[in-house]
C-alpha cells in the first residue's frame, strides 16, 4: 500500500469512528516499526510494537522539543517535519524520530517512530507525515470531547465542593450518570502553580489512585483533585496521599512545572462533607504559603495554626502587638535587628550555636541580644508558656505580611 | 472551569461615612432594631509623618475560602457559582460557631430568630441584572459590586488599606481604590518611618 492509498483508508478508519489505537496499528503494521502517539503533555495515548521487541512503556514519553540541529533527514518538501533523539529505555538507549502533531504553533501531541533517521526511507516519512494529519484531526476530536465532559463534570463537582445543591438524591444521580466511586471517605488535594500552566497539571495529574483516576477539576485558577480513599487503611491514607502527590510532582517537573504549592485536606467521610474538605485543603495551602512550611502541606498537620487566623482580628493583632511591639518600636528607633533574632532563635529551635551561626554574629553578640529582648517583651525565653506567646506572635506577624499573593 | 467571583469594590477617597448603604440594607432586608449586616468605621491612620481619615464600610466579603462555610456544623451556607456565599436560615440552629470563626465578624446572630444572618450581596437583585441595596443607595457611588478578577488588573486598586483586618488566607472578595492623600494630609511632628505600614497598602 503506498502513502495516499494508506492515507484514504486511515481516513475512512476515522469517519467509521475508530480510535487512536488502531490508527497507530495500522501505521506500526504499514511501516513495521514501534509506533508511539502522545498528547501535548508527552501521555502516551497508543503504543503499537509490530515487532514484538518487549519495549516497555511508561505513562509519559518525554522528548526534547524542536531543537533545529536534531533535524537529521528531510523530506522532498524540505519541510523541516521530524526530530531525532535517543530515549534511555529499560533496554537501553534507543533512537528515535518523532513528528509533531501541530497546526498553526498549538501543539496536539507527537507520533514518535523507535528508530533512527537513517533506518526511515523517504516513503515511510511520506507516511508518518500523512499520518500525523490524521493524528490531528484524531486528537482534536478527543480534546473536544474531553472538554465537553469536564465541563459537565466540572458543574457537577462545583456543586459539591461548594455545598451548593438542593437535593442529595439528585447529587447521587448524577454521580452515577459520571462513573465516580460513590463510596467515602475521601480526601481532597488542591494544587496551585503558575496560571498558565494550570491545564498541563490537571492534564498530568490524572494519575491512577487506589485504582481508579481520580475527579478532577480546575476552580480559581487551582487544580482540584477528589481521592477516593475506599478500602485503604487509615493508618495508609497519609502514604498514599503523599505517594500520589510525590508522583504528580515528579510529572510535573517533567513538563519543567516546579513552582507548585498543594495543600491537602484531612478525610471526609462522605462526598456531602467534600465542601469542609476542599475548603480545609485551601486553608492548608494558603497558610503552608503565609509560614513557609514548603510546598506540601497536609490541613492535619497544621496544629495550631489552622486556629490562629480565625480567632477575632483584633485580638490577634493586640496580642502580637503587646508581645513583640516594644521589640518593632525598638529596631525602629535604633536600626537594631532584634526581631530578626529572635525569629532565628526560635527557627533554630533555642540553640545559641546555631542561631549564631545563622546570624553570622559572636555567640555573645547573641547573649547580649537575648537579654535585650527579655528585658524589652518582659518575657523569659527560657520558660516554655513564655515561649509559646512569643511563637504565637511571631506566626501573627507573618501573617500581616502574607498579602495573598 | 473559571468562575467568576463577584464582590464590593469600596472607594475610601469618596465615602462620607453618610451609613446610608447600611439603613438601605436594613431596609431591604427588613432587619429588626439594632441588626445590621454592615459596619462604617471611622479610620484615622498614622503613615510617615501623615495622618490620613477615611471610612470602612465592610460586610461580609464573600471569601474565597470562607472559614463560616467550613466550619458550620449543620451545613447551612453554601457558594454559587458567582462566589456568592448564601446562608439557609432553615438548617440554621444559631449555635454562632459561623460568627465566631469569621475574621471580619459578618454575621451576626438575630435575636427575634435566634439564628444567623448575613449579607447576601442581595442576589435575587443581582440576577435581575440590578445593584445590591447598599450599592444602589450610596449617593457618592463609593461601593460598587465588582468581578474581583477584572478589578485585580486595575493599578489603582488594592487589596487592603491601612484600618482592615490584616487576614487574606480567607481571600476576601473586596478590594479598595488606594487612599488619594489631598486635603487629608496633616502635617505633625512625628519621626518618619514610625509606622507599622507597608507603603503598598497605600
Amino acid at each position: 500500500m503506498n502513502y495516499s492509498e494508506l492515507f484514504m483508508q486511515a481516513m475512512r478508519e476515522l469517519a467509521k469512528g475508530s480510535q487512536i489505537t488502531e490508527l497507530a496499528e495500522m501505521l506500526a503494521k504499514q511501516i513495521e516499526k514501534v509506533v508511539i502517539i502522545t498528547d501535548a503533555t508527552n501521555r502516551v495515548l497508543a503504543h503499537y510494537d509490530p515487532l514484538d521487541t518487549g519495549i516497555k512503556m511508561s505513562k509519559f514519553f518525554t522528548l526534547k522539543y524542536h531543537i533545529a540541529d536534531n533535524v537529521s533527514k528531510e523530506s522532498d518538501t524540505n519541510n523541516k517535519r521530524f526530530y531525532e533523539d535517543k530515549w534511555d529505555a529499560e533496554q537501553g538507549l534507543i533512537n528515535y524520530v518523532y513528528f509533531p502533531i501541530e497546526v498553526e504553533g498549538k501543539s496536539y501531541g507527537n507520533c514518535i517512530v523507535l528508530c533512527s533517521s537513517e533506518e526511515m526511507a523517504i516513503e515511510q516519512i511520506k507516511i508518518v507525515e500523512q499520518m500525523s494529519l490524521i493524528f490531528l484531526l484524531a486528537l482534536r476530536e478527543r480534546l473536544q470531547n474531553d472538554a465537553a465532559r469536564e465541563r459537565f463534570s466540572d458543574e457537577i463537582v462545583y456543586d459539591i465542593l461548594y455545598n451548593n445543591y438542593d437535593s442529595k438524591v439528585a447529587l447521587y444521580e448524577k454521580a452515577k450518570h459520571l462513573h465516580w466511586d460513590m463510596e467515602g471517605p475521601y480526601a481532597i488535594v488542591v494544587v496551585e502553580t503558575i496560571p498558565d500552566k494550570i491545564d498541563t497539571v490537571r492534564k498530568t495529574g490524572s494519575l491512577k489512585f487506589n485504582s481508579s483516576s481520580p475527579i478532577h477539576t480546575i476552580i480559581n485558577k487551582k487544580v482540584v483533585f477528589i481521592l477516593s480513599l475506599t478500602n485503604i487503611l487509615s493508618k495508609n491514607i497519609e502514604d498514599s496521599i503523599n505517594s500520589f502527590v510525590e508522583k504528580l510532582l515528579s510529572n510535573l517537573a517533567f513538563s519543567h512545572i516546579k513552582d507548585v504549592q498543594i495543600g491537602i485536606s484531612s478525610t471526609a467521610k462522605a462526598l456531602t462533607d467534600l465542601h469542609q474538605s476542599f475548603q480545609e485543603a485551601k486553608i492548608a495551602l494558603e497558610l503552608g504559603k503565609a509560614f513557609n512550611l514548603g510546598q506540601i502541606n497536609h490541613f492535619e498537620k497544621m496544629g495550631f495554626l489552622k486556629f490562629v487566623f480565625t480567632a477575632p482580628a483584633q485580638e490577634l493583632q493586640e496580642f502580637g502587638g503587646r508581645i513583640l511591639g516594644n521589640i518593632i518600636f525598638h529596631d525602629l528607633e535604633l536600626e537594631t535587628d532584634l526581631l530578626d533574632t529572635l525569629k532565628v532563635y526560635i527557627e533554630q529551635q533555642g540553640q545559641i550555636a546555631n542561631t549564631a551561626k545563622a546570624l553570622y554574629i559572636h555567640e555573645n553578640t547573641l547573649r547580649n541580644r537575648l537579654k535585650k529582648i527579655e528585658q524589652l517583651i518582659n518575657l523569659d525565653l527560657g520558660r516554655i508558656d513564655h515561649l509559646v506567646n512569643i511563637y504565637i506572635a511571631l506566626q501573627i506577624f507573618a501573617l500581616d505580611f502574607y498579602d495573598g499573593s | 472551569m473559571t468562575l467568576m467571583q463577584r464582590g464590593f469594590l469600596l472607594d475610601p477617597n469618596r465615602c462620607l461615612g453618610c451609613r446610608t448603604c447600611i439603613m438601605a440594607c436594613a431596609a431591604n432586608k427588613n432587619l429588626p432594631v439594632g441588626i445590621y449586616l454592615r459596619t462604617i468605621e471611622k479610620q484615622e491612620q498614622r503613615i510617615g509623618n501623615r495622618i490620613l481619615k477615611y471610612y470602612l464600610s465592610t460586610s461580609c466579603n464573600h471569601c474565597n475560602n470562607p472559614e463560616c462555610f467550613r466550619l458550620c456544623p449543620k451545613q447551612a451556607l453554601k457558594k454559587r457559582k458567582d462566589g456568592i456565599v448564601l446562608h439557609d436560615s432553615l438548617k440554621c440552629d444559631g449555635c454562632g460557631t459561623c460568627t465566631r470563626s469569621c475574621p471580619f465578624e459578618a454575621p451576626v446572630i438575630n435575636n427575634i430568630t435566634g439564628r444567623m444572618i448575613k449579607c447576601d450581596l442581595c442576589h435575587d437583585k443581582v440576577d435581575e441584572g440590578e445593584d445590591p441595596a447598599c450599592v444602589a443607595a450610596c449617593p457618592v457611588k463609593a461601593l460598587q459590586l465588582i468581578n474581583i478578577d477584572e478589578v485585580d488588573r486595575q493599578e489603582d486598586v488594592v487589596r487592603r488599606l491601612p484600618g482592615v483586618i490584616k487576614i487574606q488566607i480567607t481571600r476576601p472578595s473586596i478590594r479598595y481604590k488606594r487612599l488619594k492623600s489631598g486635603i487629608q494630609v496633616l502635617r505633625n511632628t512625628i519621626k518618619e518611618g514610625v509606622s507599622g505600614y507597608n507603603s503598598d497598602e497605600l
